[in-house]
């Protein structure tokens, strides 16, 4: 039984605990962190005074980065006449934001390669998550069109880090979910003392996302308690949905709290909207590699 | 065999699952009365995993519980709590229970803390090579001795097997079981079977201080305990056999030697 459970901790408390827990799990009695680029290019992304020049020194720091950016200003859909050769040049083409973007997604995949089979798919289905958000936020019109990517990216990584820190407690959790004995969140909660939601939050907030950005994370399976962040923490909601419906979802049944209803999408707008959401899930998967 | 007690079916698995992944055999409790219950049916639980809140019968009243029967004073217990404080660590000491883990924790934890508990117990059989010199035997004399002590455990095994199986509740051990057991205990210290030893050095046979309530209980934890070393001892006896028929080769093939070279660490499964 877990003694903890019987009164609620405060926010810092749970926090506290999130982090010990993490850490004392991990193998190197560190918690999950992002390569050095991503932090940065997280931190630019905050920075109202950062320029291009800025963002190019962190990307030339990495070879694979300066790559994935050029690709993406040469892209077809970014339509420009002639191919972009300079580093500078691609992040206007690409926008400081995305570019922002496309490199924190380069660096985050890492954490998730080569641990285990179901931390690849965890990263597909975060990817599809992100480029869902970041779909409906331009579709509904609800939160910005650039805060939706990067949460939806996170929303997941609670997951990863339990992963990472034990292989057969995550399995354990999904089989008994998968037997009917519970929601993967409640008996998360039941091991761990927090689920995967709370979990992810605290290491965006530890990596640096807005505070918003976290809530919206915290609460992506309960929307409605998520205060200032409902609208973002909603759009995540129904992304989590879309990523299911692509074949792209955490597990093999979607979890009963996700949802397209919210956003009060018609059948056809649905359709359409799955369709761009494909195409830019396999182009993202296409430059991630 | 390892009887987990823990009444969170996400804890329970996880430690179930875990063990039972490095081939230990398990039971499961639900709180510390099934517990009880359990311990009593399978005199061969080498090591108990307990939570400390459960409904009915807590883990520390349960561990209580325990430590009032002779035959159940040295099993080995780790506590698996979700909040270690003083006041548990303190109490659960007192009742000589050394290995706590918290939760939640990780798999190689759990083995590791495991693996470290039944150790604790001591060896079912010392290594031949050690007994050998601690005693200044050669092998010819180590394994006179070995014979001597694996006829005698024969012996006490199917009499106290034969104790265990009347209807009655067994009386209190008359002179000559007494006599025996007394023996049983010396030989057991003598060869290195350090587990047999302490099972019955915690009995109190030789100062007369077994509670005769407890003989039933007792008498099954010791044919558990001499049923392991007697499944050691038959392979001495082979090789007592191969060297009398052939004097000139003292030594056998690899084989044989590592049979004759009894495991440090007890078998849970």
């Amino acid at each position: 039984m877990q003694e903890a459970l019987a009164t609620p901790l405060r926010h810092d408390d749970l926090q506290a605990r999130v982090r010990s827990t993490l850490a004392r799990l991990s193998q190197t009695g560190a918690l999950p962190s992002l390569p050095a680029a991503a932090s940065a290019a997280l931190a630019l992304a905050r920075d109202p005074e950062a320029d291009v020049d800025k963002l190019c020194r962190v990307i030339q720091t990495d070879v694979g980065l300066s790559a994935r950016v050029l690709r993406v200003a040469n892209s077809a859909a970014l339509g420009r006449r002639n191919p972009a050769r300079k580093l500078q040049e691609a992040v206007i083409t690409v926008g400081l934001r995305k570019t922002c973007d496309i490199m924190v997604a380069a660096c985050a995949k890492r954490l998730y390669e080569g641990a285990t089979a179901r931390a690849e798919e965890l990263w597909n289905h975060s990817l599809a998550v992100a480029v869902a958000a970041e779909e409906l936020a331009r579709t509904t019109r609800r939160v910005e069109v650039g805060s939706a990517f990067l949460p939806g990216l996170f929303h997941d990584v609670g997951r990863v880090a339990f992963l990472l820190a034990d292989e057969t407690a995550a399995e354990v959790i999904e089989g008994l979910a998968a037997d009917g004995d519970g929601a993967k969140s409640f008996l998360e909660r039941e091991w761990y003392g927090f689920d995967h939601a709370e979990a992810g939050a605290i290491l965006a907030e530890d990596w640096g996302l807005a505070l918003e950005l976290c809530d919206a994370i915290r609460w992506h399976h309960e929307p409605s308690e998520a205060g200032a962040a409902r609208e973002l923490a909603t759009i995540l909601n129904a992304a989590d949905a879309v990523a299911y419906k692509l074949g792209a979802g955490a597990t093999l049944e979607p979890p009963a709290s996700v949802t397209t209803a919210h956003l009060e999408l018609s059948p056809e707008d649905e359709a359409s909207l799955l369709e761009r959401v494909q195409a830019a899930w396999d182009a993202q998967r296409d430059l991630l590699g | 065999m390892i009887l987990i007690v823990e009444d969170n079916p996400v804890n329970a698995e996880m430690v179930r699952l875990s063990l039972e992944r490095e081939r230990y055999e398990t039971l499961l409790a639900h709180d510390g009365e099934e517990a009880l219950a359990l311990l009593e049916q399978n005199p061969g639980v080498d090591l108990i995993i307990t939570d400390v809140m459960m409904p009915n019968v807590g883990g520390l009243e349960m561990l209580e519980r325990v430590r009032q029967r002779p035959e159940w004073k040295t099993l080995p217990v780790v506590v698996a709590t979700s909040q270690a404080n003083q006041a548990t660590v303190r109490q659960a000491v007192s009742l000589h229970c050394k290995h706590f883990i918290v939760k939640p924790f990780t798999v190689q934890l759990l083995l590791q803390t495991v693996r470290e508990a039944i150790n604790q117990r001591g060896a079912v059989l010392e290594e031949k090579t050690r007994v050998l010199g601690r005693l200044g035997l050669d092998e010819a004399g180590y394994d006179q001795l070995a014979l001597t002590f694996a006829t005698f455990v024969h012996a006490r095994v199917t009499a106290l097997r034969e104790l265990c199986e009347r209807e009655e509740a067994p009386a209190e051990p008359d002179l000559a079981m007494r006599r025996d057991l007394t023996a049983l205990e010396e030989g057991a210290a003598l060869i290195g079977a350090a587990r047999l030893a302490n099972v019955l050095a915690s009995l109190g046979i030789a100062n007369g201080s077994l509670p005769v309530d407890a003989l039933g209980g007792a008498y099954k934890a010791l044919v558990a305990e001499l049923d392991l070393v007697a499944g050691l001892l038959p392979a001495v006896k082979k090789r007592k056999r191969l060297v009398d028929d052939n004097p000139l080769d003292g030594e056998t093939d690899d084989e044989e030697a590592a049979e004759g070279d009894a495991p440090t660490e007890p078998s849970a499964t």
